[in-house]
């Protein structure tokens, strides 16, 4: 296994992505340890896949999405905070740490605020303890 | 219909510490409506035990499935291999389901995922509440249509206590009270009077109070018997 | 992982990857190793044209999906139309890796990262199924502009002289209005709207009568609207609009008093806290104390919004001696006929206050539209809140209402400067949309597996676009037309009844099981 930071963002392809893409062409870059998983809006995005992505060796996952107050499809953004929290609540329950998973909403024109925010999520994950998972999650 | 929520993962985890092959069952009626063990928190459960599992070394094995109602046997005897086959059954039903794998099964260790909590409508989307509780002797046909046994917090059965405010229960100041509703309810059904009628107390025996209960249905039986009337058992 | 093989073709771009020949290669390799790709290639850039021709006649032998690598956003090119067309179009992903790359750091050490990323892509595009876009044509060839000021007229005019039929309907009577192509429908009223994009009928009544008329596409001009309170007839009360206030002049005389009055729909709407109009009411109350135009400056408005940058002009104005007043939506600002003055009764205090107002200012801003339209296109419509604070963001042409296009109104109210640019750009987009004569229903789409579904309504009451609905037998079902593809209540199904194609729970899994592998 890689010692390298694996970061799993589930990006929505609207108002997220265009803020990553805003970023890039303003010639901001995403963070080394940032992968991206692009879907149609962050409220698809269901509970067990965030912890699979964690068991699969992840140290944290974002979830970024639009602003929840203009979520291009209305209560996506909303809905995908809740489930965050859900995951949070369990990984306290187990005892890992909540601050592995995050939401992270962005303004389609906000690239270099996202990418500031992923930068210091991804600071906030480096600074905790090692993930050591014996052997693959199935 | 029946509500349930489901036990943190750690308590769950806990009682399957020794086991090998664990498997999951949710049931697809009332803790599926309810979002609290169908087959999405059977999905939900499984990734959390597996990421507990990697991080702590359990070896669990998962099997995961759901019935269409855990409380019927007929629904439960198909899965019957795979619970045979497990170490550790956990049941995401309700106690109805959960023991009814646990009474099939009696040597298996059957385990519940879920804590059972009441019979509650749901709001709107995502809030569930008590109004019903299953108290085997109906009296709301007095009182508008409002329970007074589920939704007053003493069960006061000839008006409100006297510690209500604002029409908020002193118990618990988010609920409204049960009475000053029934009030309102009784005046726009232009049915006062009925606030004055004095009622004796409840017959407790009636509920859980007085023991499990049992309804036999002589007409529904099917081993040749006795057929006259009804009758209500203890 | 399972699933179908994947061909992943990347392109070239030397000068926009800043890859060598070297670093190409090594990535072909690492690509060609992956479990997941069936095939890998390198072609040459699509932004030559030439090149573009050998894209699109690519064959790969048992291989009917790809994953594109590009070195810019596909936009820049053009219309995708130079993808092989020997595969489903929803069986092509096209990844832009620009976004990955670091532009600070040497490329060569980025090749990993674009391996992963490619690799990632495919594995989700392995479990993909080939869908159909639905292609709809239009049943109607016209477009209905409603509105009854000029505007909307110059509207179905610009129309009409592009050979679009355009029909007006207006409240107001549009005396001589001819031109070819233009049918003037005056004197009525909307009633009613059935139908999708392309085949939209829209009821109307007039001089008694009801009547149906159809229509490919819809523009809705907005009215002007004043504050609400228009001061009564013979009333000695000047109102100035706000969009004017920097033109105006007493003359130099000094007015007793002065009002800036908002009103109740445009400025004060809870769900839109910061509206430009607020920033343009404070800058000019502040301006007016600052001048001394009056003895007495007021600002009357329901919610006072003061949040964020707004709250130093706030400070300023009432710095300044401007003074800020609050109505109830139960007490409105009354307008006296007698004399120069607003009353404002304090609910609280149960007293009325009469304010000096020789002068009112005030926004004009555009109405809201009729119901019809409003639960069309998903426009919060009760400004109270009682009812979802607002729809899906919907530009003027985007599915699944498509076809009706709006000037002056998303979702609150707009100052009619901001409003009126919008026309030019809607008669615009109202073109293009009609030469297109077919609505496209993309291909992804949500689908109920009937016999999992547990009719537990929670999949409809959380579609934003109501598509879902319960049939007949008391089952869940997609309207497919207008699904808009969000997988929203794909996530909320408690029996896991749902998929989203092509967004499935085995796409997802695959990407994220590819996400946190290592690249050897």
């Amino acid at each position: 296994m890689s010692d390298k930071l694996k970061i799993v963002a589930f990006v929505c392809e609207n108002h997220a992505m265009s803020a990553i893409r805003a970023a890039s062409i303003a010639g901001e870059s995403l963070p080394e340890s940032v992968r991206i998983i692009e879907i149609p809006c962050t409220g698809r995005l269901e509970t067990p896949q965030m912890l699979e992505a964690i068991g699969g060796g992840a140290d944290g996952v974002a979830v970024i999405g639009c602003l929840e107050e203009n979520c291009y499809h209305d209560i996506g953004s909303m809905l995908a905070r809740g489930r965050v929290n859900r995951i949070k609540d369990i990984l306290k329950d187990i005892s890992m740490e909540p601050e592995r998973v995050e939401m992270i909403n962005a303004a389609s024109v906000s690239g270099a605020m996202l990418m500031m925010k992923l930068r210091q999520f991804e600071s906030r994950v480096a600074s905790l303890p090692v993930l050591s998972l014996k052997g693959a999650i199935q | 219909m029946i509500r349930a929520e489901r036990k943190p993962v750690s308590e769950i985890a806990r009682m399957l510490a020794g086991k090998k092959k664990v498997l999951v069952v949710g049931c697809k009626t009332c803790v599926a409506i309810g979002h609290a063990g169908g087959e999405k928190e059977v999905a939900e459960l499984v990734s959390a035990l597996r990421l507990v599992n990697a991080k702590e070394g359990h070896g669990w094995q998962f099997e995961q499935t759901v019935v269409e109602r855990q409380c019927e046997k007929e629904w439960v005897r198909p899965i019957e291999e795979k619970i045979i086959s497990a170490d550790a059954v956990v049941s995401l039903a309700c106690g109805l389901g959960a023991q009814t794998i646990a009474d099939m099964y009696p040597i298996k260790q059957v385990y519940p995922g879920v804590n059972t909590m009441f019979l509650g409508v749901p709001e709107e989307q995502g809030v569930f509440v008590e109004k019903c509780l299953a108290c085997g002797e109906c009296v709301m046909f007095e009182t508008g249509g409002i329970c007074p046994v589920a939704r007053c917090a003493k069960s006061m059965r000839n008006g409100a206590c006297g510690g209500s405010a604002d029409g908020k229960c002193e118990v618990n100041l988010e609920t409204d009270c049960a009475w000053y509703m029934i009030y309102e309810r009784l005046k726009l059904q232009g049915r006062l009077d009925l606030m004055t009628k004095v009622v004796e107390p409840k017959d407790w025996s009636k509920s859980h109070a007085g023991g499990r209960r049992k309804i036999v249905r002589k007409d529904l039986l099917i081993q040749p018997t006795d057929r006259t009337g009804t009758e209500v058992k203890k | 992982m399972s699933g179908n093989k994947v061909c992943i073709i990347l392109s070239d771009c030397q000068s926009c990857s800043g890859l060598s020949n070297e670093d190409m290669n090594r990535m072909l390799g690492a690509l060609k190793g992956g479990a997941k790709a069936a095939h890998a290639l390198i072609v040459k850039a699509p932004c030559i044209k030439e090149s573009r021709k050998e894209i699109r006649t690519l064959h790969i032998e048992g291989c009917d999906r790809a994953v594109v690598g590009m070195w810019c956003h596909p936009e820049k090119i053009g219309a995708l139309n130079w993808l092989p067309k020997k595969m489903s179009p929803s069986l092509i992903e096209v990844v832009d890796l620009s976004i990955f790359a670091a532009k600070s750091t040497k490329c060569s050490s980025q090749v990993d990262k674009y391996v992963r990323v490619l690799h990632a892509s495919a594995a989700g595009l392995a479990h993909a199924e080939a869908l159909k876009d639905r292609k709809i044509p239009f049943a109607s060839k016209s477009v209905v502009v409603i509105g009854s000021n000029d505007r909307a007229k110059d509207a179905a005019k610009s129309l009409a002289s592009k050979g679009i039929h355009a029909k007006l309907i207006s409240m107001e009577p549009m005396p001589g209005v001819n031109a070819e192509n233009l049918e003037v429908i005056d004197g009525a009223t909307t009633e009613g709207l059935k139908g999708i994009p392309g085949d939209f009928r829209i009821a109307y009544s007039r001089k008694g009568q009801r009547k149906e008329t159809d229509a490919a596409s819809i523009l809705l001009v907005s009215e002007r609207c004043l504050s609400k309170a228009v001061p009564p007839k013979d009333s000695k009360v000047k109102v100035v609009p706000l969009e004017q206030f920097r033109n105006y002049s007493a003359g130099g005389a000094k007015v007793k008093g002065m009002a800036f009055l908002d009103d109740l729909q445009t400025l004060t709407t809870a769900a839109d806290p910061v509206t430009p109009a607020w920033h343009t009411l404070l800058e000019a109350a502040k301006t007016a104390a600052a001048n001394h135009m009056a003895d007495y400056i007021s600002v009357i408005a329901r919610d006072v919004k003061a949040a964020g940058l707004l709250e130093m002009l706030w400070k300023e104005a009432a710095d300044a001696g401007v003074k800020f007043i609050r109505y109830d939506d139960k007490s409105r600002p009354k307008i006296s006929k007698e004399d120069s003055t607003i009353s404002v009764k304090d609910l609280v205090l149960g007293e009325s206050l009469d304010i000096p107002a020789d002068v009112i200012v005030a926004p004009i801003t555009t109405r809201p539209w009729e119901p019809m339209f409003i639960e069309r296109l998903f426009l919060p419509s009760d400004w109270d809140l009682k009812s979802r604070l607002r729809g899906p963001q919907r530009g003027t042409a985007q599915s699944p209402c498509d076809g009706i296009f709006m000037v002056g109104y998303a979702g609150f109210n707009k100052l009619l400067d901001i409003a009126e640019p919008e026309l030019d750009s809607a008669v615009a987009q109202i073109s293009a949309f009609m030469q297109k004569g077919c609505h496209v229903a993309r291909g992804a789409v949500a689908v109920i597996e009937e016999g999992k579904c547990s009719a537990c309504l929670t999949c409809v009451r959380t579609c934003p676009y109501r598509a879902a609905i319960m049939n007949e037998s008391w089952k869940a079902e997609i309207i497919a037309d207008k699904c808009a593809g969000c997988g929203n209540c794909v996530a909320v199904c408690p029996s896991l009844a749902i998929e989203l194609k092509n967004c499935t729970r085995p796409q997802i899994g695959a990407q994220v099981a590819a996400s946190t592998e290592v690249v050897q």
